[in-house]
């Protein structure tokens, strides 16, 4: 007969659903402490305002004198107690791991939809559907900015320090990154006709224009989407002025809409299927999250790769801002050879540049995950390292974008600029600044045209991805070969069965490792179900250190390399010293 | 794609454009198993002119109907679940965990089932 009365254990943690994540509405104000003083992962520990919790209903704000879950004084002094950083995060877009997105339910009337016109829904950590209500209701709109500032009247009226973050969550949505904000519901729609009405008035001419095309539509929508989403950011920002640190743009994995069919059938979900996202929005610069994962997903490789990942150093590097830029750490970041900049105003897909290229491609056949894609423009020329080789889409290129490539340029960088749909104007500096400066060029015509200019160690060679884009996937990648190889970037050949994950990172040497430039580390996982074999082929400036952490995995040294037999779900850490041979 | 397999297709109607010359279409918004998504290959099997490059999609509702009777026979499974995305919104709205919203497409959707109420394949269907 069963057993009735012995406690189940239960390995989820619904308050602790991933990484630092804590979830106070999740379990019981008077566990607070327990759970805090039991964590172990890193710090601080994110913990999100739900904006639902403090207020059902129209005007109401319980700020722990109704409810005692409510009560974020107290669970900051717990924190405080306990030693234990937190910082609050206030999202800025819907929230998918929030019941209604965070959206109270009193404003929740609209479904948010995706370009399909689905609605946007998603299964959390327990197996419940959240749904998204739109965020373009004027109402929610209203609401948001009472709730935010009575938010910031709280935190100041009971003394509370802690940071507070906005947080702006993604999904990875057809290999894309798309914000939670973005919507294609009635609600958009409407609010987007005002907002073309409005304009019309003053800019007849533009919107006249733009109205011709499908792609000067999306430039419009594009336009008023953002000018949406920076009403709250700007609300939060205000209103929480004397804790606010910042945004923390997180990718939810797991939370497309095709993961909700996914994660409906147990023969289609695999772990496998969340590498990629996990990668990607690391490369992407956002902060991901296995918030909506359940626990046994993340029991093998997956869990493995999300603590090597998103790890001490992430954490406090992401929070500041500087997880890629701070060369000189002794704690590991992600390799980067390649910069990518997605800078710039207005409509661009990214993404459809980097295909019709082929660098999506080559990144993923030789670097993969060795790059960064930012959205800045403005590099500081203190920080840059000779190593990256910076890509820019002239696209994006205005007066101002091409000065600051010529300056990095000037300053001995290596710079790919993409001349499709360049402007005139952009070209004309650009070849103004050749002729002036005297610049030693060539041009061939490879593919593409390709024009070479180059001074002293700083070199810019310029393609056109439109032709790139009519031949086949192997001539791009051929094409890329050559130029890449004609940089002659350092690193490891690797031979590897498909569906082996691994992730590059890097550190400066410390003093008992002065032989080397650098130490470089990778994470290698095998979530498949068979046996995987890998191969790192003995490389000149490369020498093996260590292997770290291995679990359900067999390596061999031999002359040639290090050989690695991967068991299903096994996972190892292996580290190289770098030298300049 | 495995035999006696239920495939299930989200399609969205959009409605013509006359300003920027658009017919109206049912596209193929999602199309998928149990095990994963289906796959190119498994439509072209079926619409020999469909590419890579292309989205799904038919002139008229009852194109897209044929379409699913000559992939079920084609692929020997046992049934298409044909939803159209306002139906499946309203559906997900409905839901509250994943054990109801596995009920979306057999509440809300149309079941096209060939093997079970015809003996003689797609022809019996519509002559």
């Amino acid at each position: 007969m069963e057993n009735l009365t012995t406690p189940e254990m239960r390995e989820f943690d619904a308050s602790c659903p991933a990484e630092n994540w804590f979830l106070y509405w999740k379990t019981s104000s008077s566990l607070w402490e327990a759970k805090l003083r039991e964590y172990q992962g890193v710090s601080p520990i994110l913990v999100p305002i739900f904006w639902a919790l403090h207020s059902d209903y129209v005007d109401h704000f319980d700020f722990g004198d109704q409810r005692p879950e409510t009560n974020l004084k107290r669970l900051a002094d717990i924190a405080k107690t306990l030693n234990q950083p937190i910082v609050f995060v206030v999202p800025i877009t819907p929230a998918p791991f929030l019941t209604n997105g965070g959206v109270p339910s009193y404003l929740a009337r609209q479904l948010s939809e995706n370009q399909e016109q689905l609605a946007v829904s998603v299964v959390d950590s327990t197996d419940i559907i959240n749904k998204i209500y739109s965020f373009y209701e004027p109402k929610v709109f209203q609401a948001y900015r009472k709730f935010v500032y009575q938010l910031g009247q709280y935190f100041s009226r009971a003394g509370i320090s802690d940071p507070i973050y906005s947080l702006s969550c993604h999904r990875i949505e057809g290999g894309h990154i798309v914000s939670f904000f973005k919507d294609y519901s009635r609600s958009f729609r409407d609010g987007f006709s005002r907002y073309l009405k409005q304009i019309q008035d003053t800019e007849e001419e533009r919107v006249k224009r733009l109205s011709q095309d499908a792609e000067g539509i999306k430039e419009l929508k594009h336009e008023y989407s953002l000018l949406i989403s920076s009403l709250y950011h700007d609300a939060a920002k205000e209103a929480l002025a004397g804790n606010w640190r910042g945004v923390i743009p997180t990718c939810l994995i797991g939370g497309s809409s095709v993961d909700l069919f996914r994660r409906s059938f147990d023969q289609w979900d695999h772990e496998f299927d969340y590498f990629h996202p996990l990668m990607k929005s690391i490369v992407h610069g956002m902060y991901p999250s296995s918030i909506l994962l359940g626990g046994k997903i993340k029991r093998k490789a997956l869990g493995k790769a999300l603590k090597d990942t998103v790890n001490q150093s992430f954490v406090r590097e992401m929070l500041e801002d500087d997880y890629y830029s701070d060369e000189s750490s002794l704690s590991y970041s992600p390799l980067v050879f390649f910069e990518l900049s997605d800078g710039g105003q207005g409509h661009f897909s990214f993404e459809r540049a980097m295909d019709q290229s082929g660098l999506t491609h080559f990144f993923e056949t030789q670097f993969p995950w060795s790059y960064h894609i930012s959205q800045e423009f403005n590099f500081e020329l203190d920080d840059l390292e000779n190593r990256k080789v910076y890509f820019f889409f002239g696209e994006r290129l205005d007066d101002n974008g091409i000065k600051q490539i010529l300056k990095l340029f000037m300053s001995g960088q290596r710079i790919f600029i993409d001349m499709h749909g360049i402007s005139e104007s952009v070209v004309k500096k650009f070849e103004y600044f050749l002729v002036e400066n005297e610049i030693k060029k060539e041009q061939v015509n490879y593919i593409s045209p390709v024009l070479k200019a180059s001074l002293g160690e700083g070199l810019i060679i310029t393609f056109d991805r439109s032709k790139l884009a009519q031949t086949s996937l192997i001539k791009r990648k051929g094409f890329w070969d050559t130029m890449i190889g004609y940089l002659d970037v350092k690193h490891m050949n690797i031979d590897s069965d498909s569906d082996i994950q691994y992730f590059w990172m890097r550190r400066a040497a410390n003093s008992f490792e002065l032989s080397y430039e650098e130490i470089r580390r990778v994470h290698v996982y095998n979530p498949t179900s068979y046996k995987k074999k890998m191969r790192f082929k003995s490389t000149t400036g490369f020498a093996f250190l260590r292997s770290v952490d291995d679990r359900h995995v067999e390596l061999k040294s031999t002359p040639i390399g290090i050989e690695l037999m991967l068991h299903p779900g096994g996972s190892i850490t292996l580290d190289f010293g770098y030298f300049e041979p | 794609m495995k035999r006696n397999e239920a495939v299930y297709l989200i399609y969205r109607f959009e409605n013509n454009d006359e300003f920027l010359n658009l017919s109206s279409r049912y596209k193929v918004s999602y199309f998928f198993t149990a095990t994963g998504e289906v796959t190119y290959d498994d439509i072209k099997k079926v619409q020999g002119e469909f590419s890579e490059e292309d989205e799904l999609e038919f002139k008229t509702k009852d194109e897209l109907t044929e379409f699913s009777y000559r992939f079920i026979e084609t692929h020997n499974i046992n049934s298409i679940y044909l939803l159209n995305t306002n139906d499946f919104n309203i559906g997900v709205e409905s839901s509250n965990d994943l054990m109801s919203f596995r009920q979306v497409f057999s509440k809300y959707g149309l079941k096209i089932d060939l093997h079970k109420d015809s003996g003689g394949g797609i022809f019996n269907k519509f002559f």
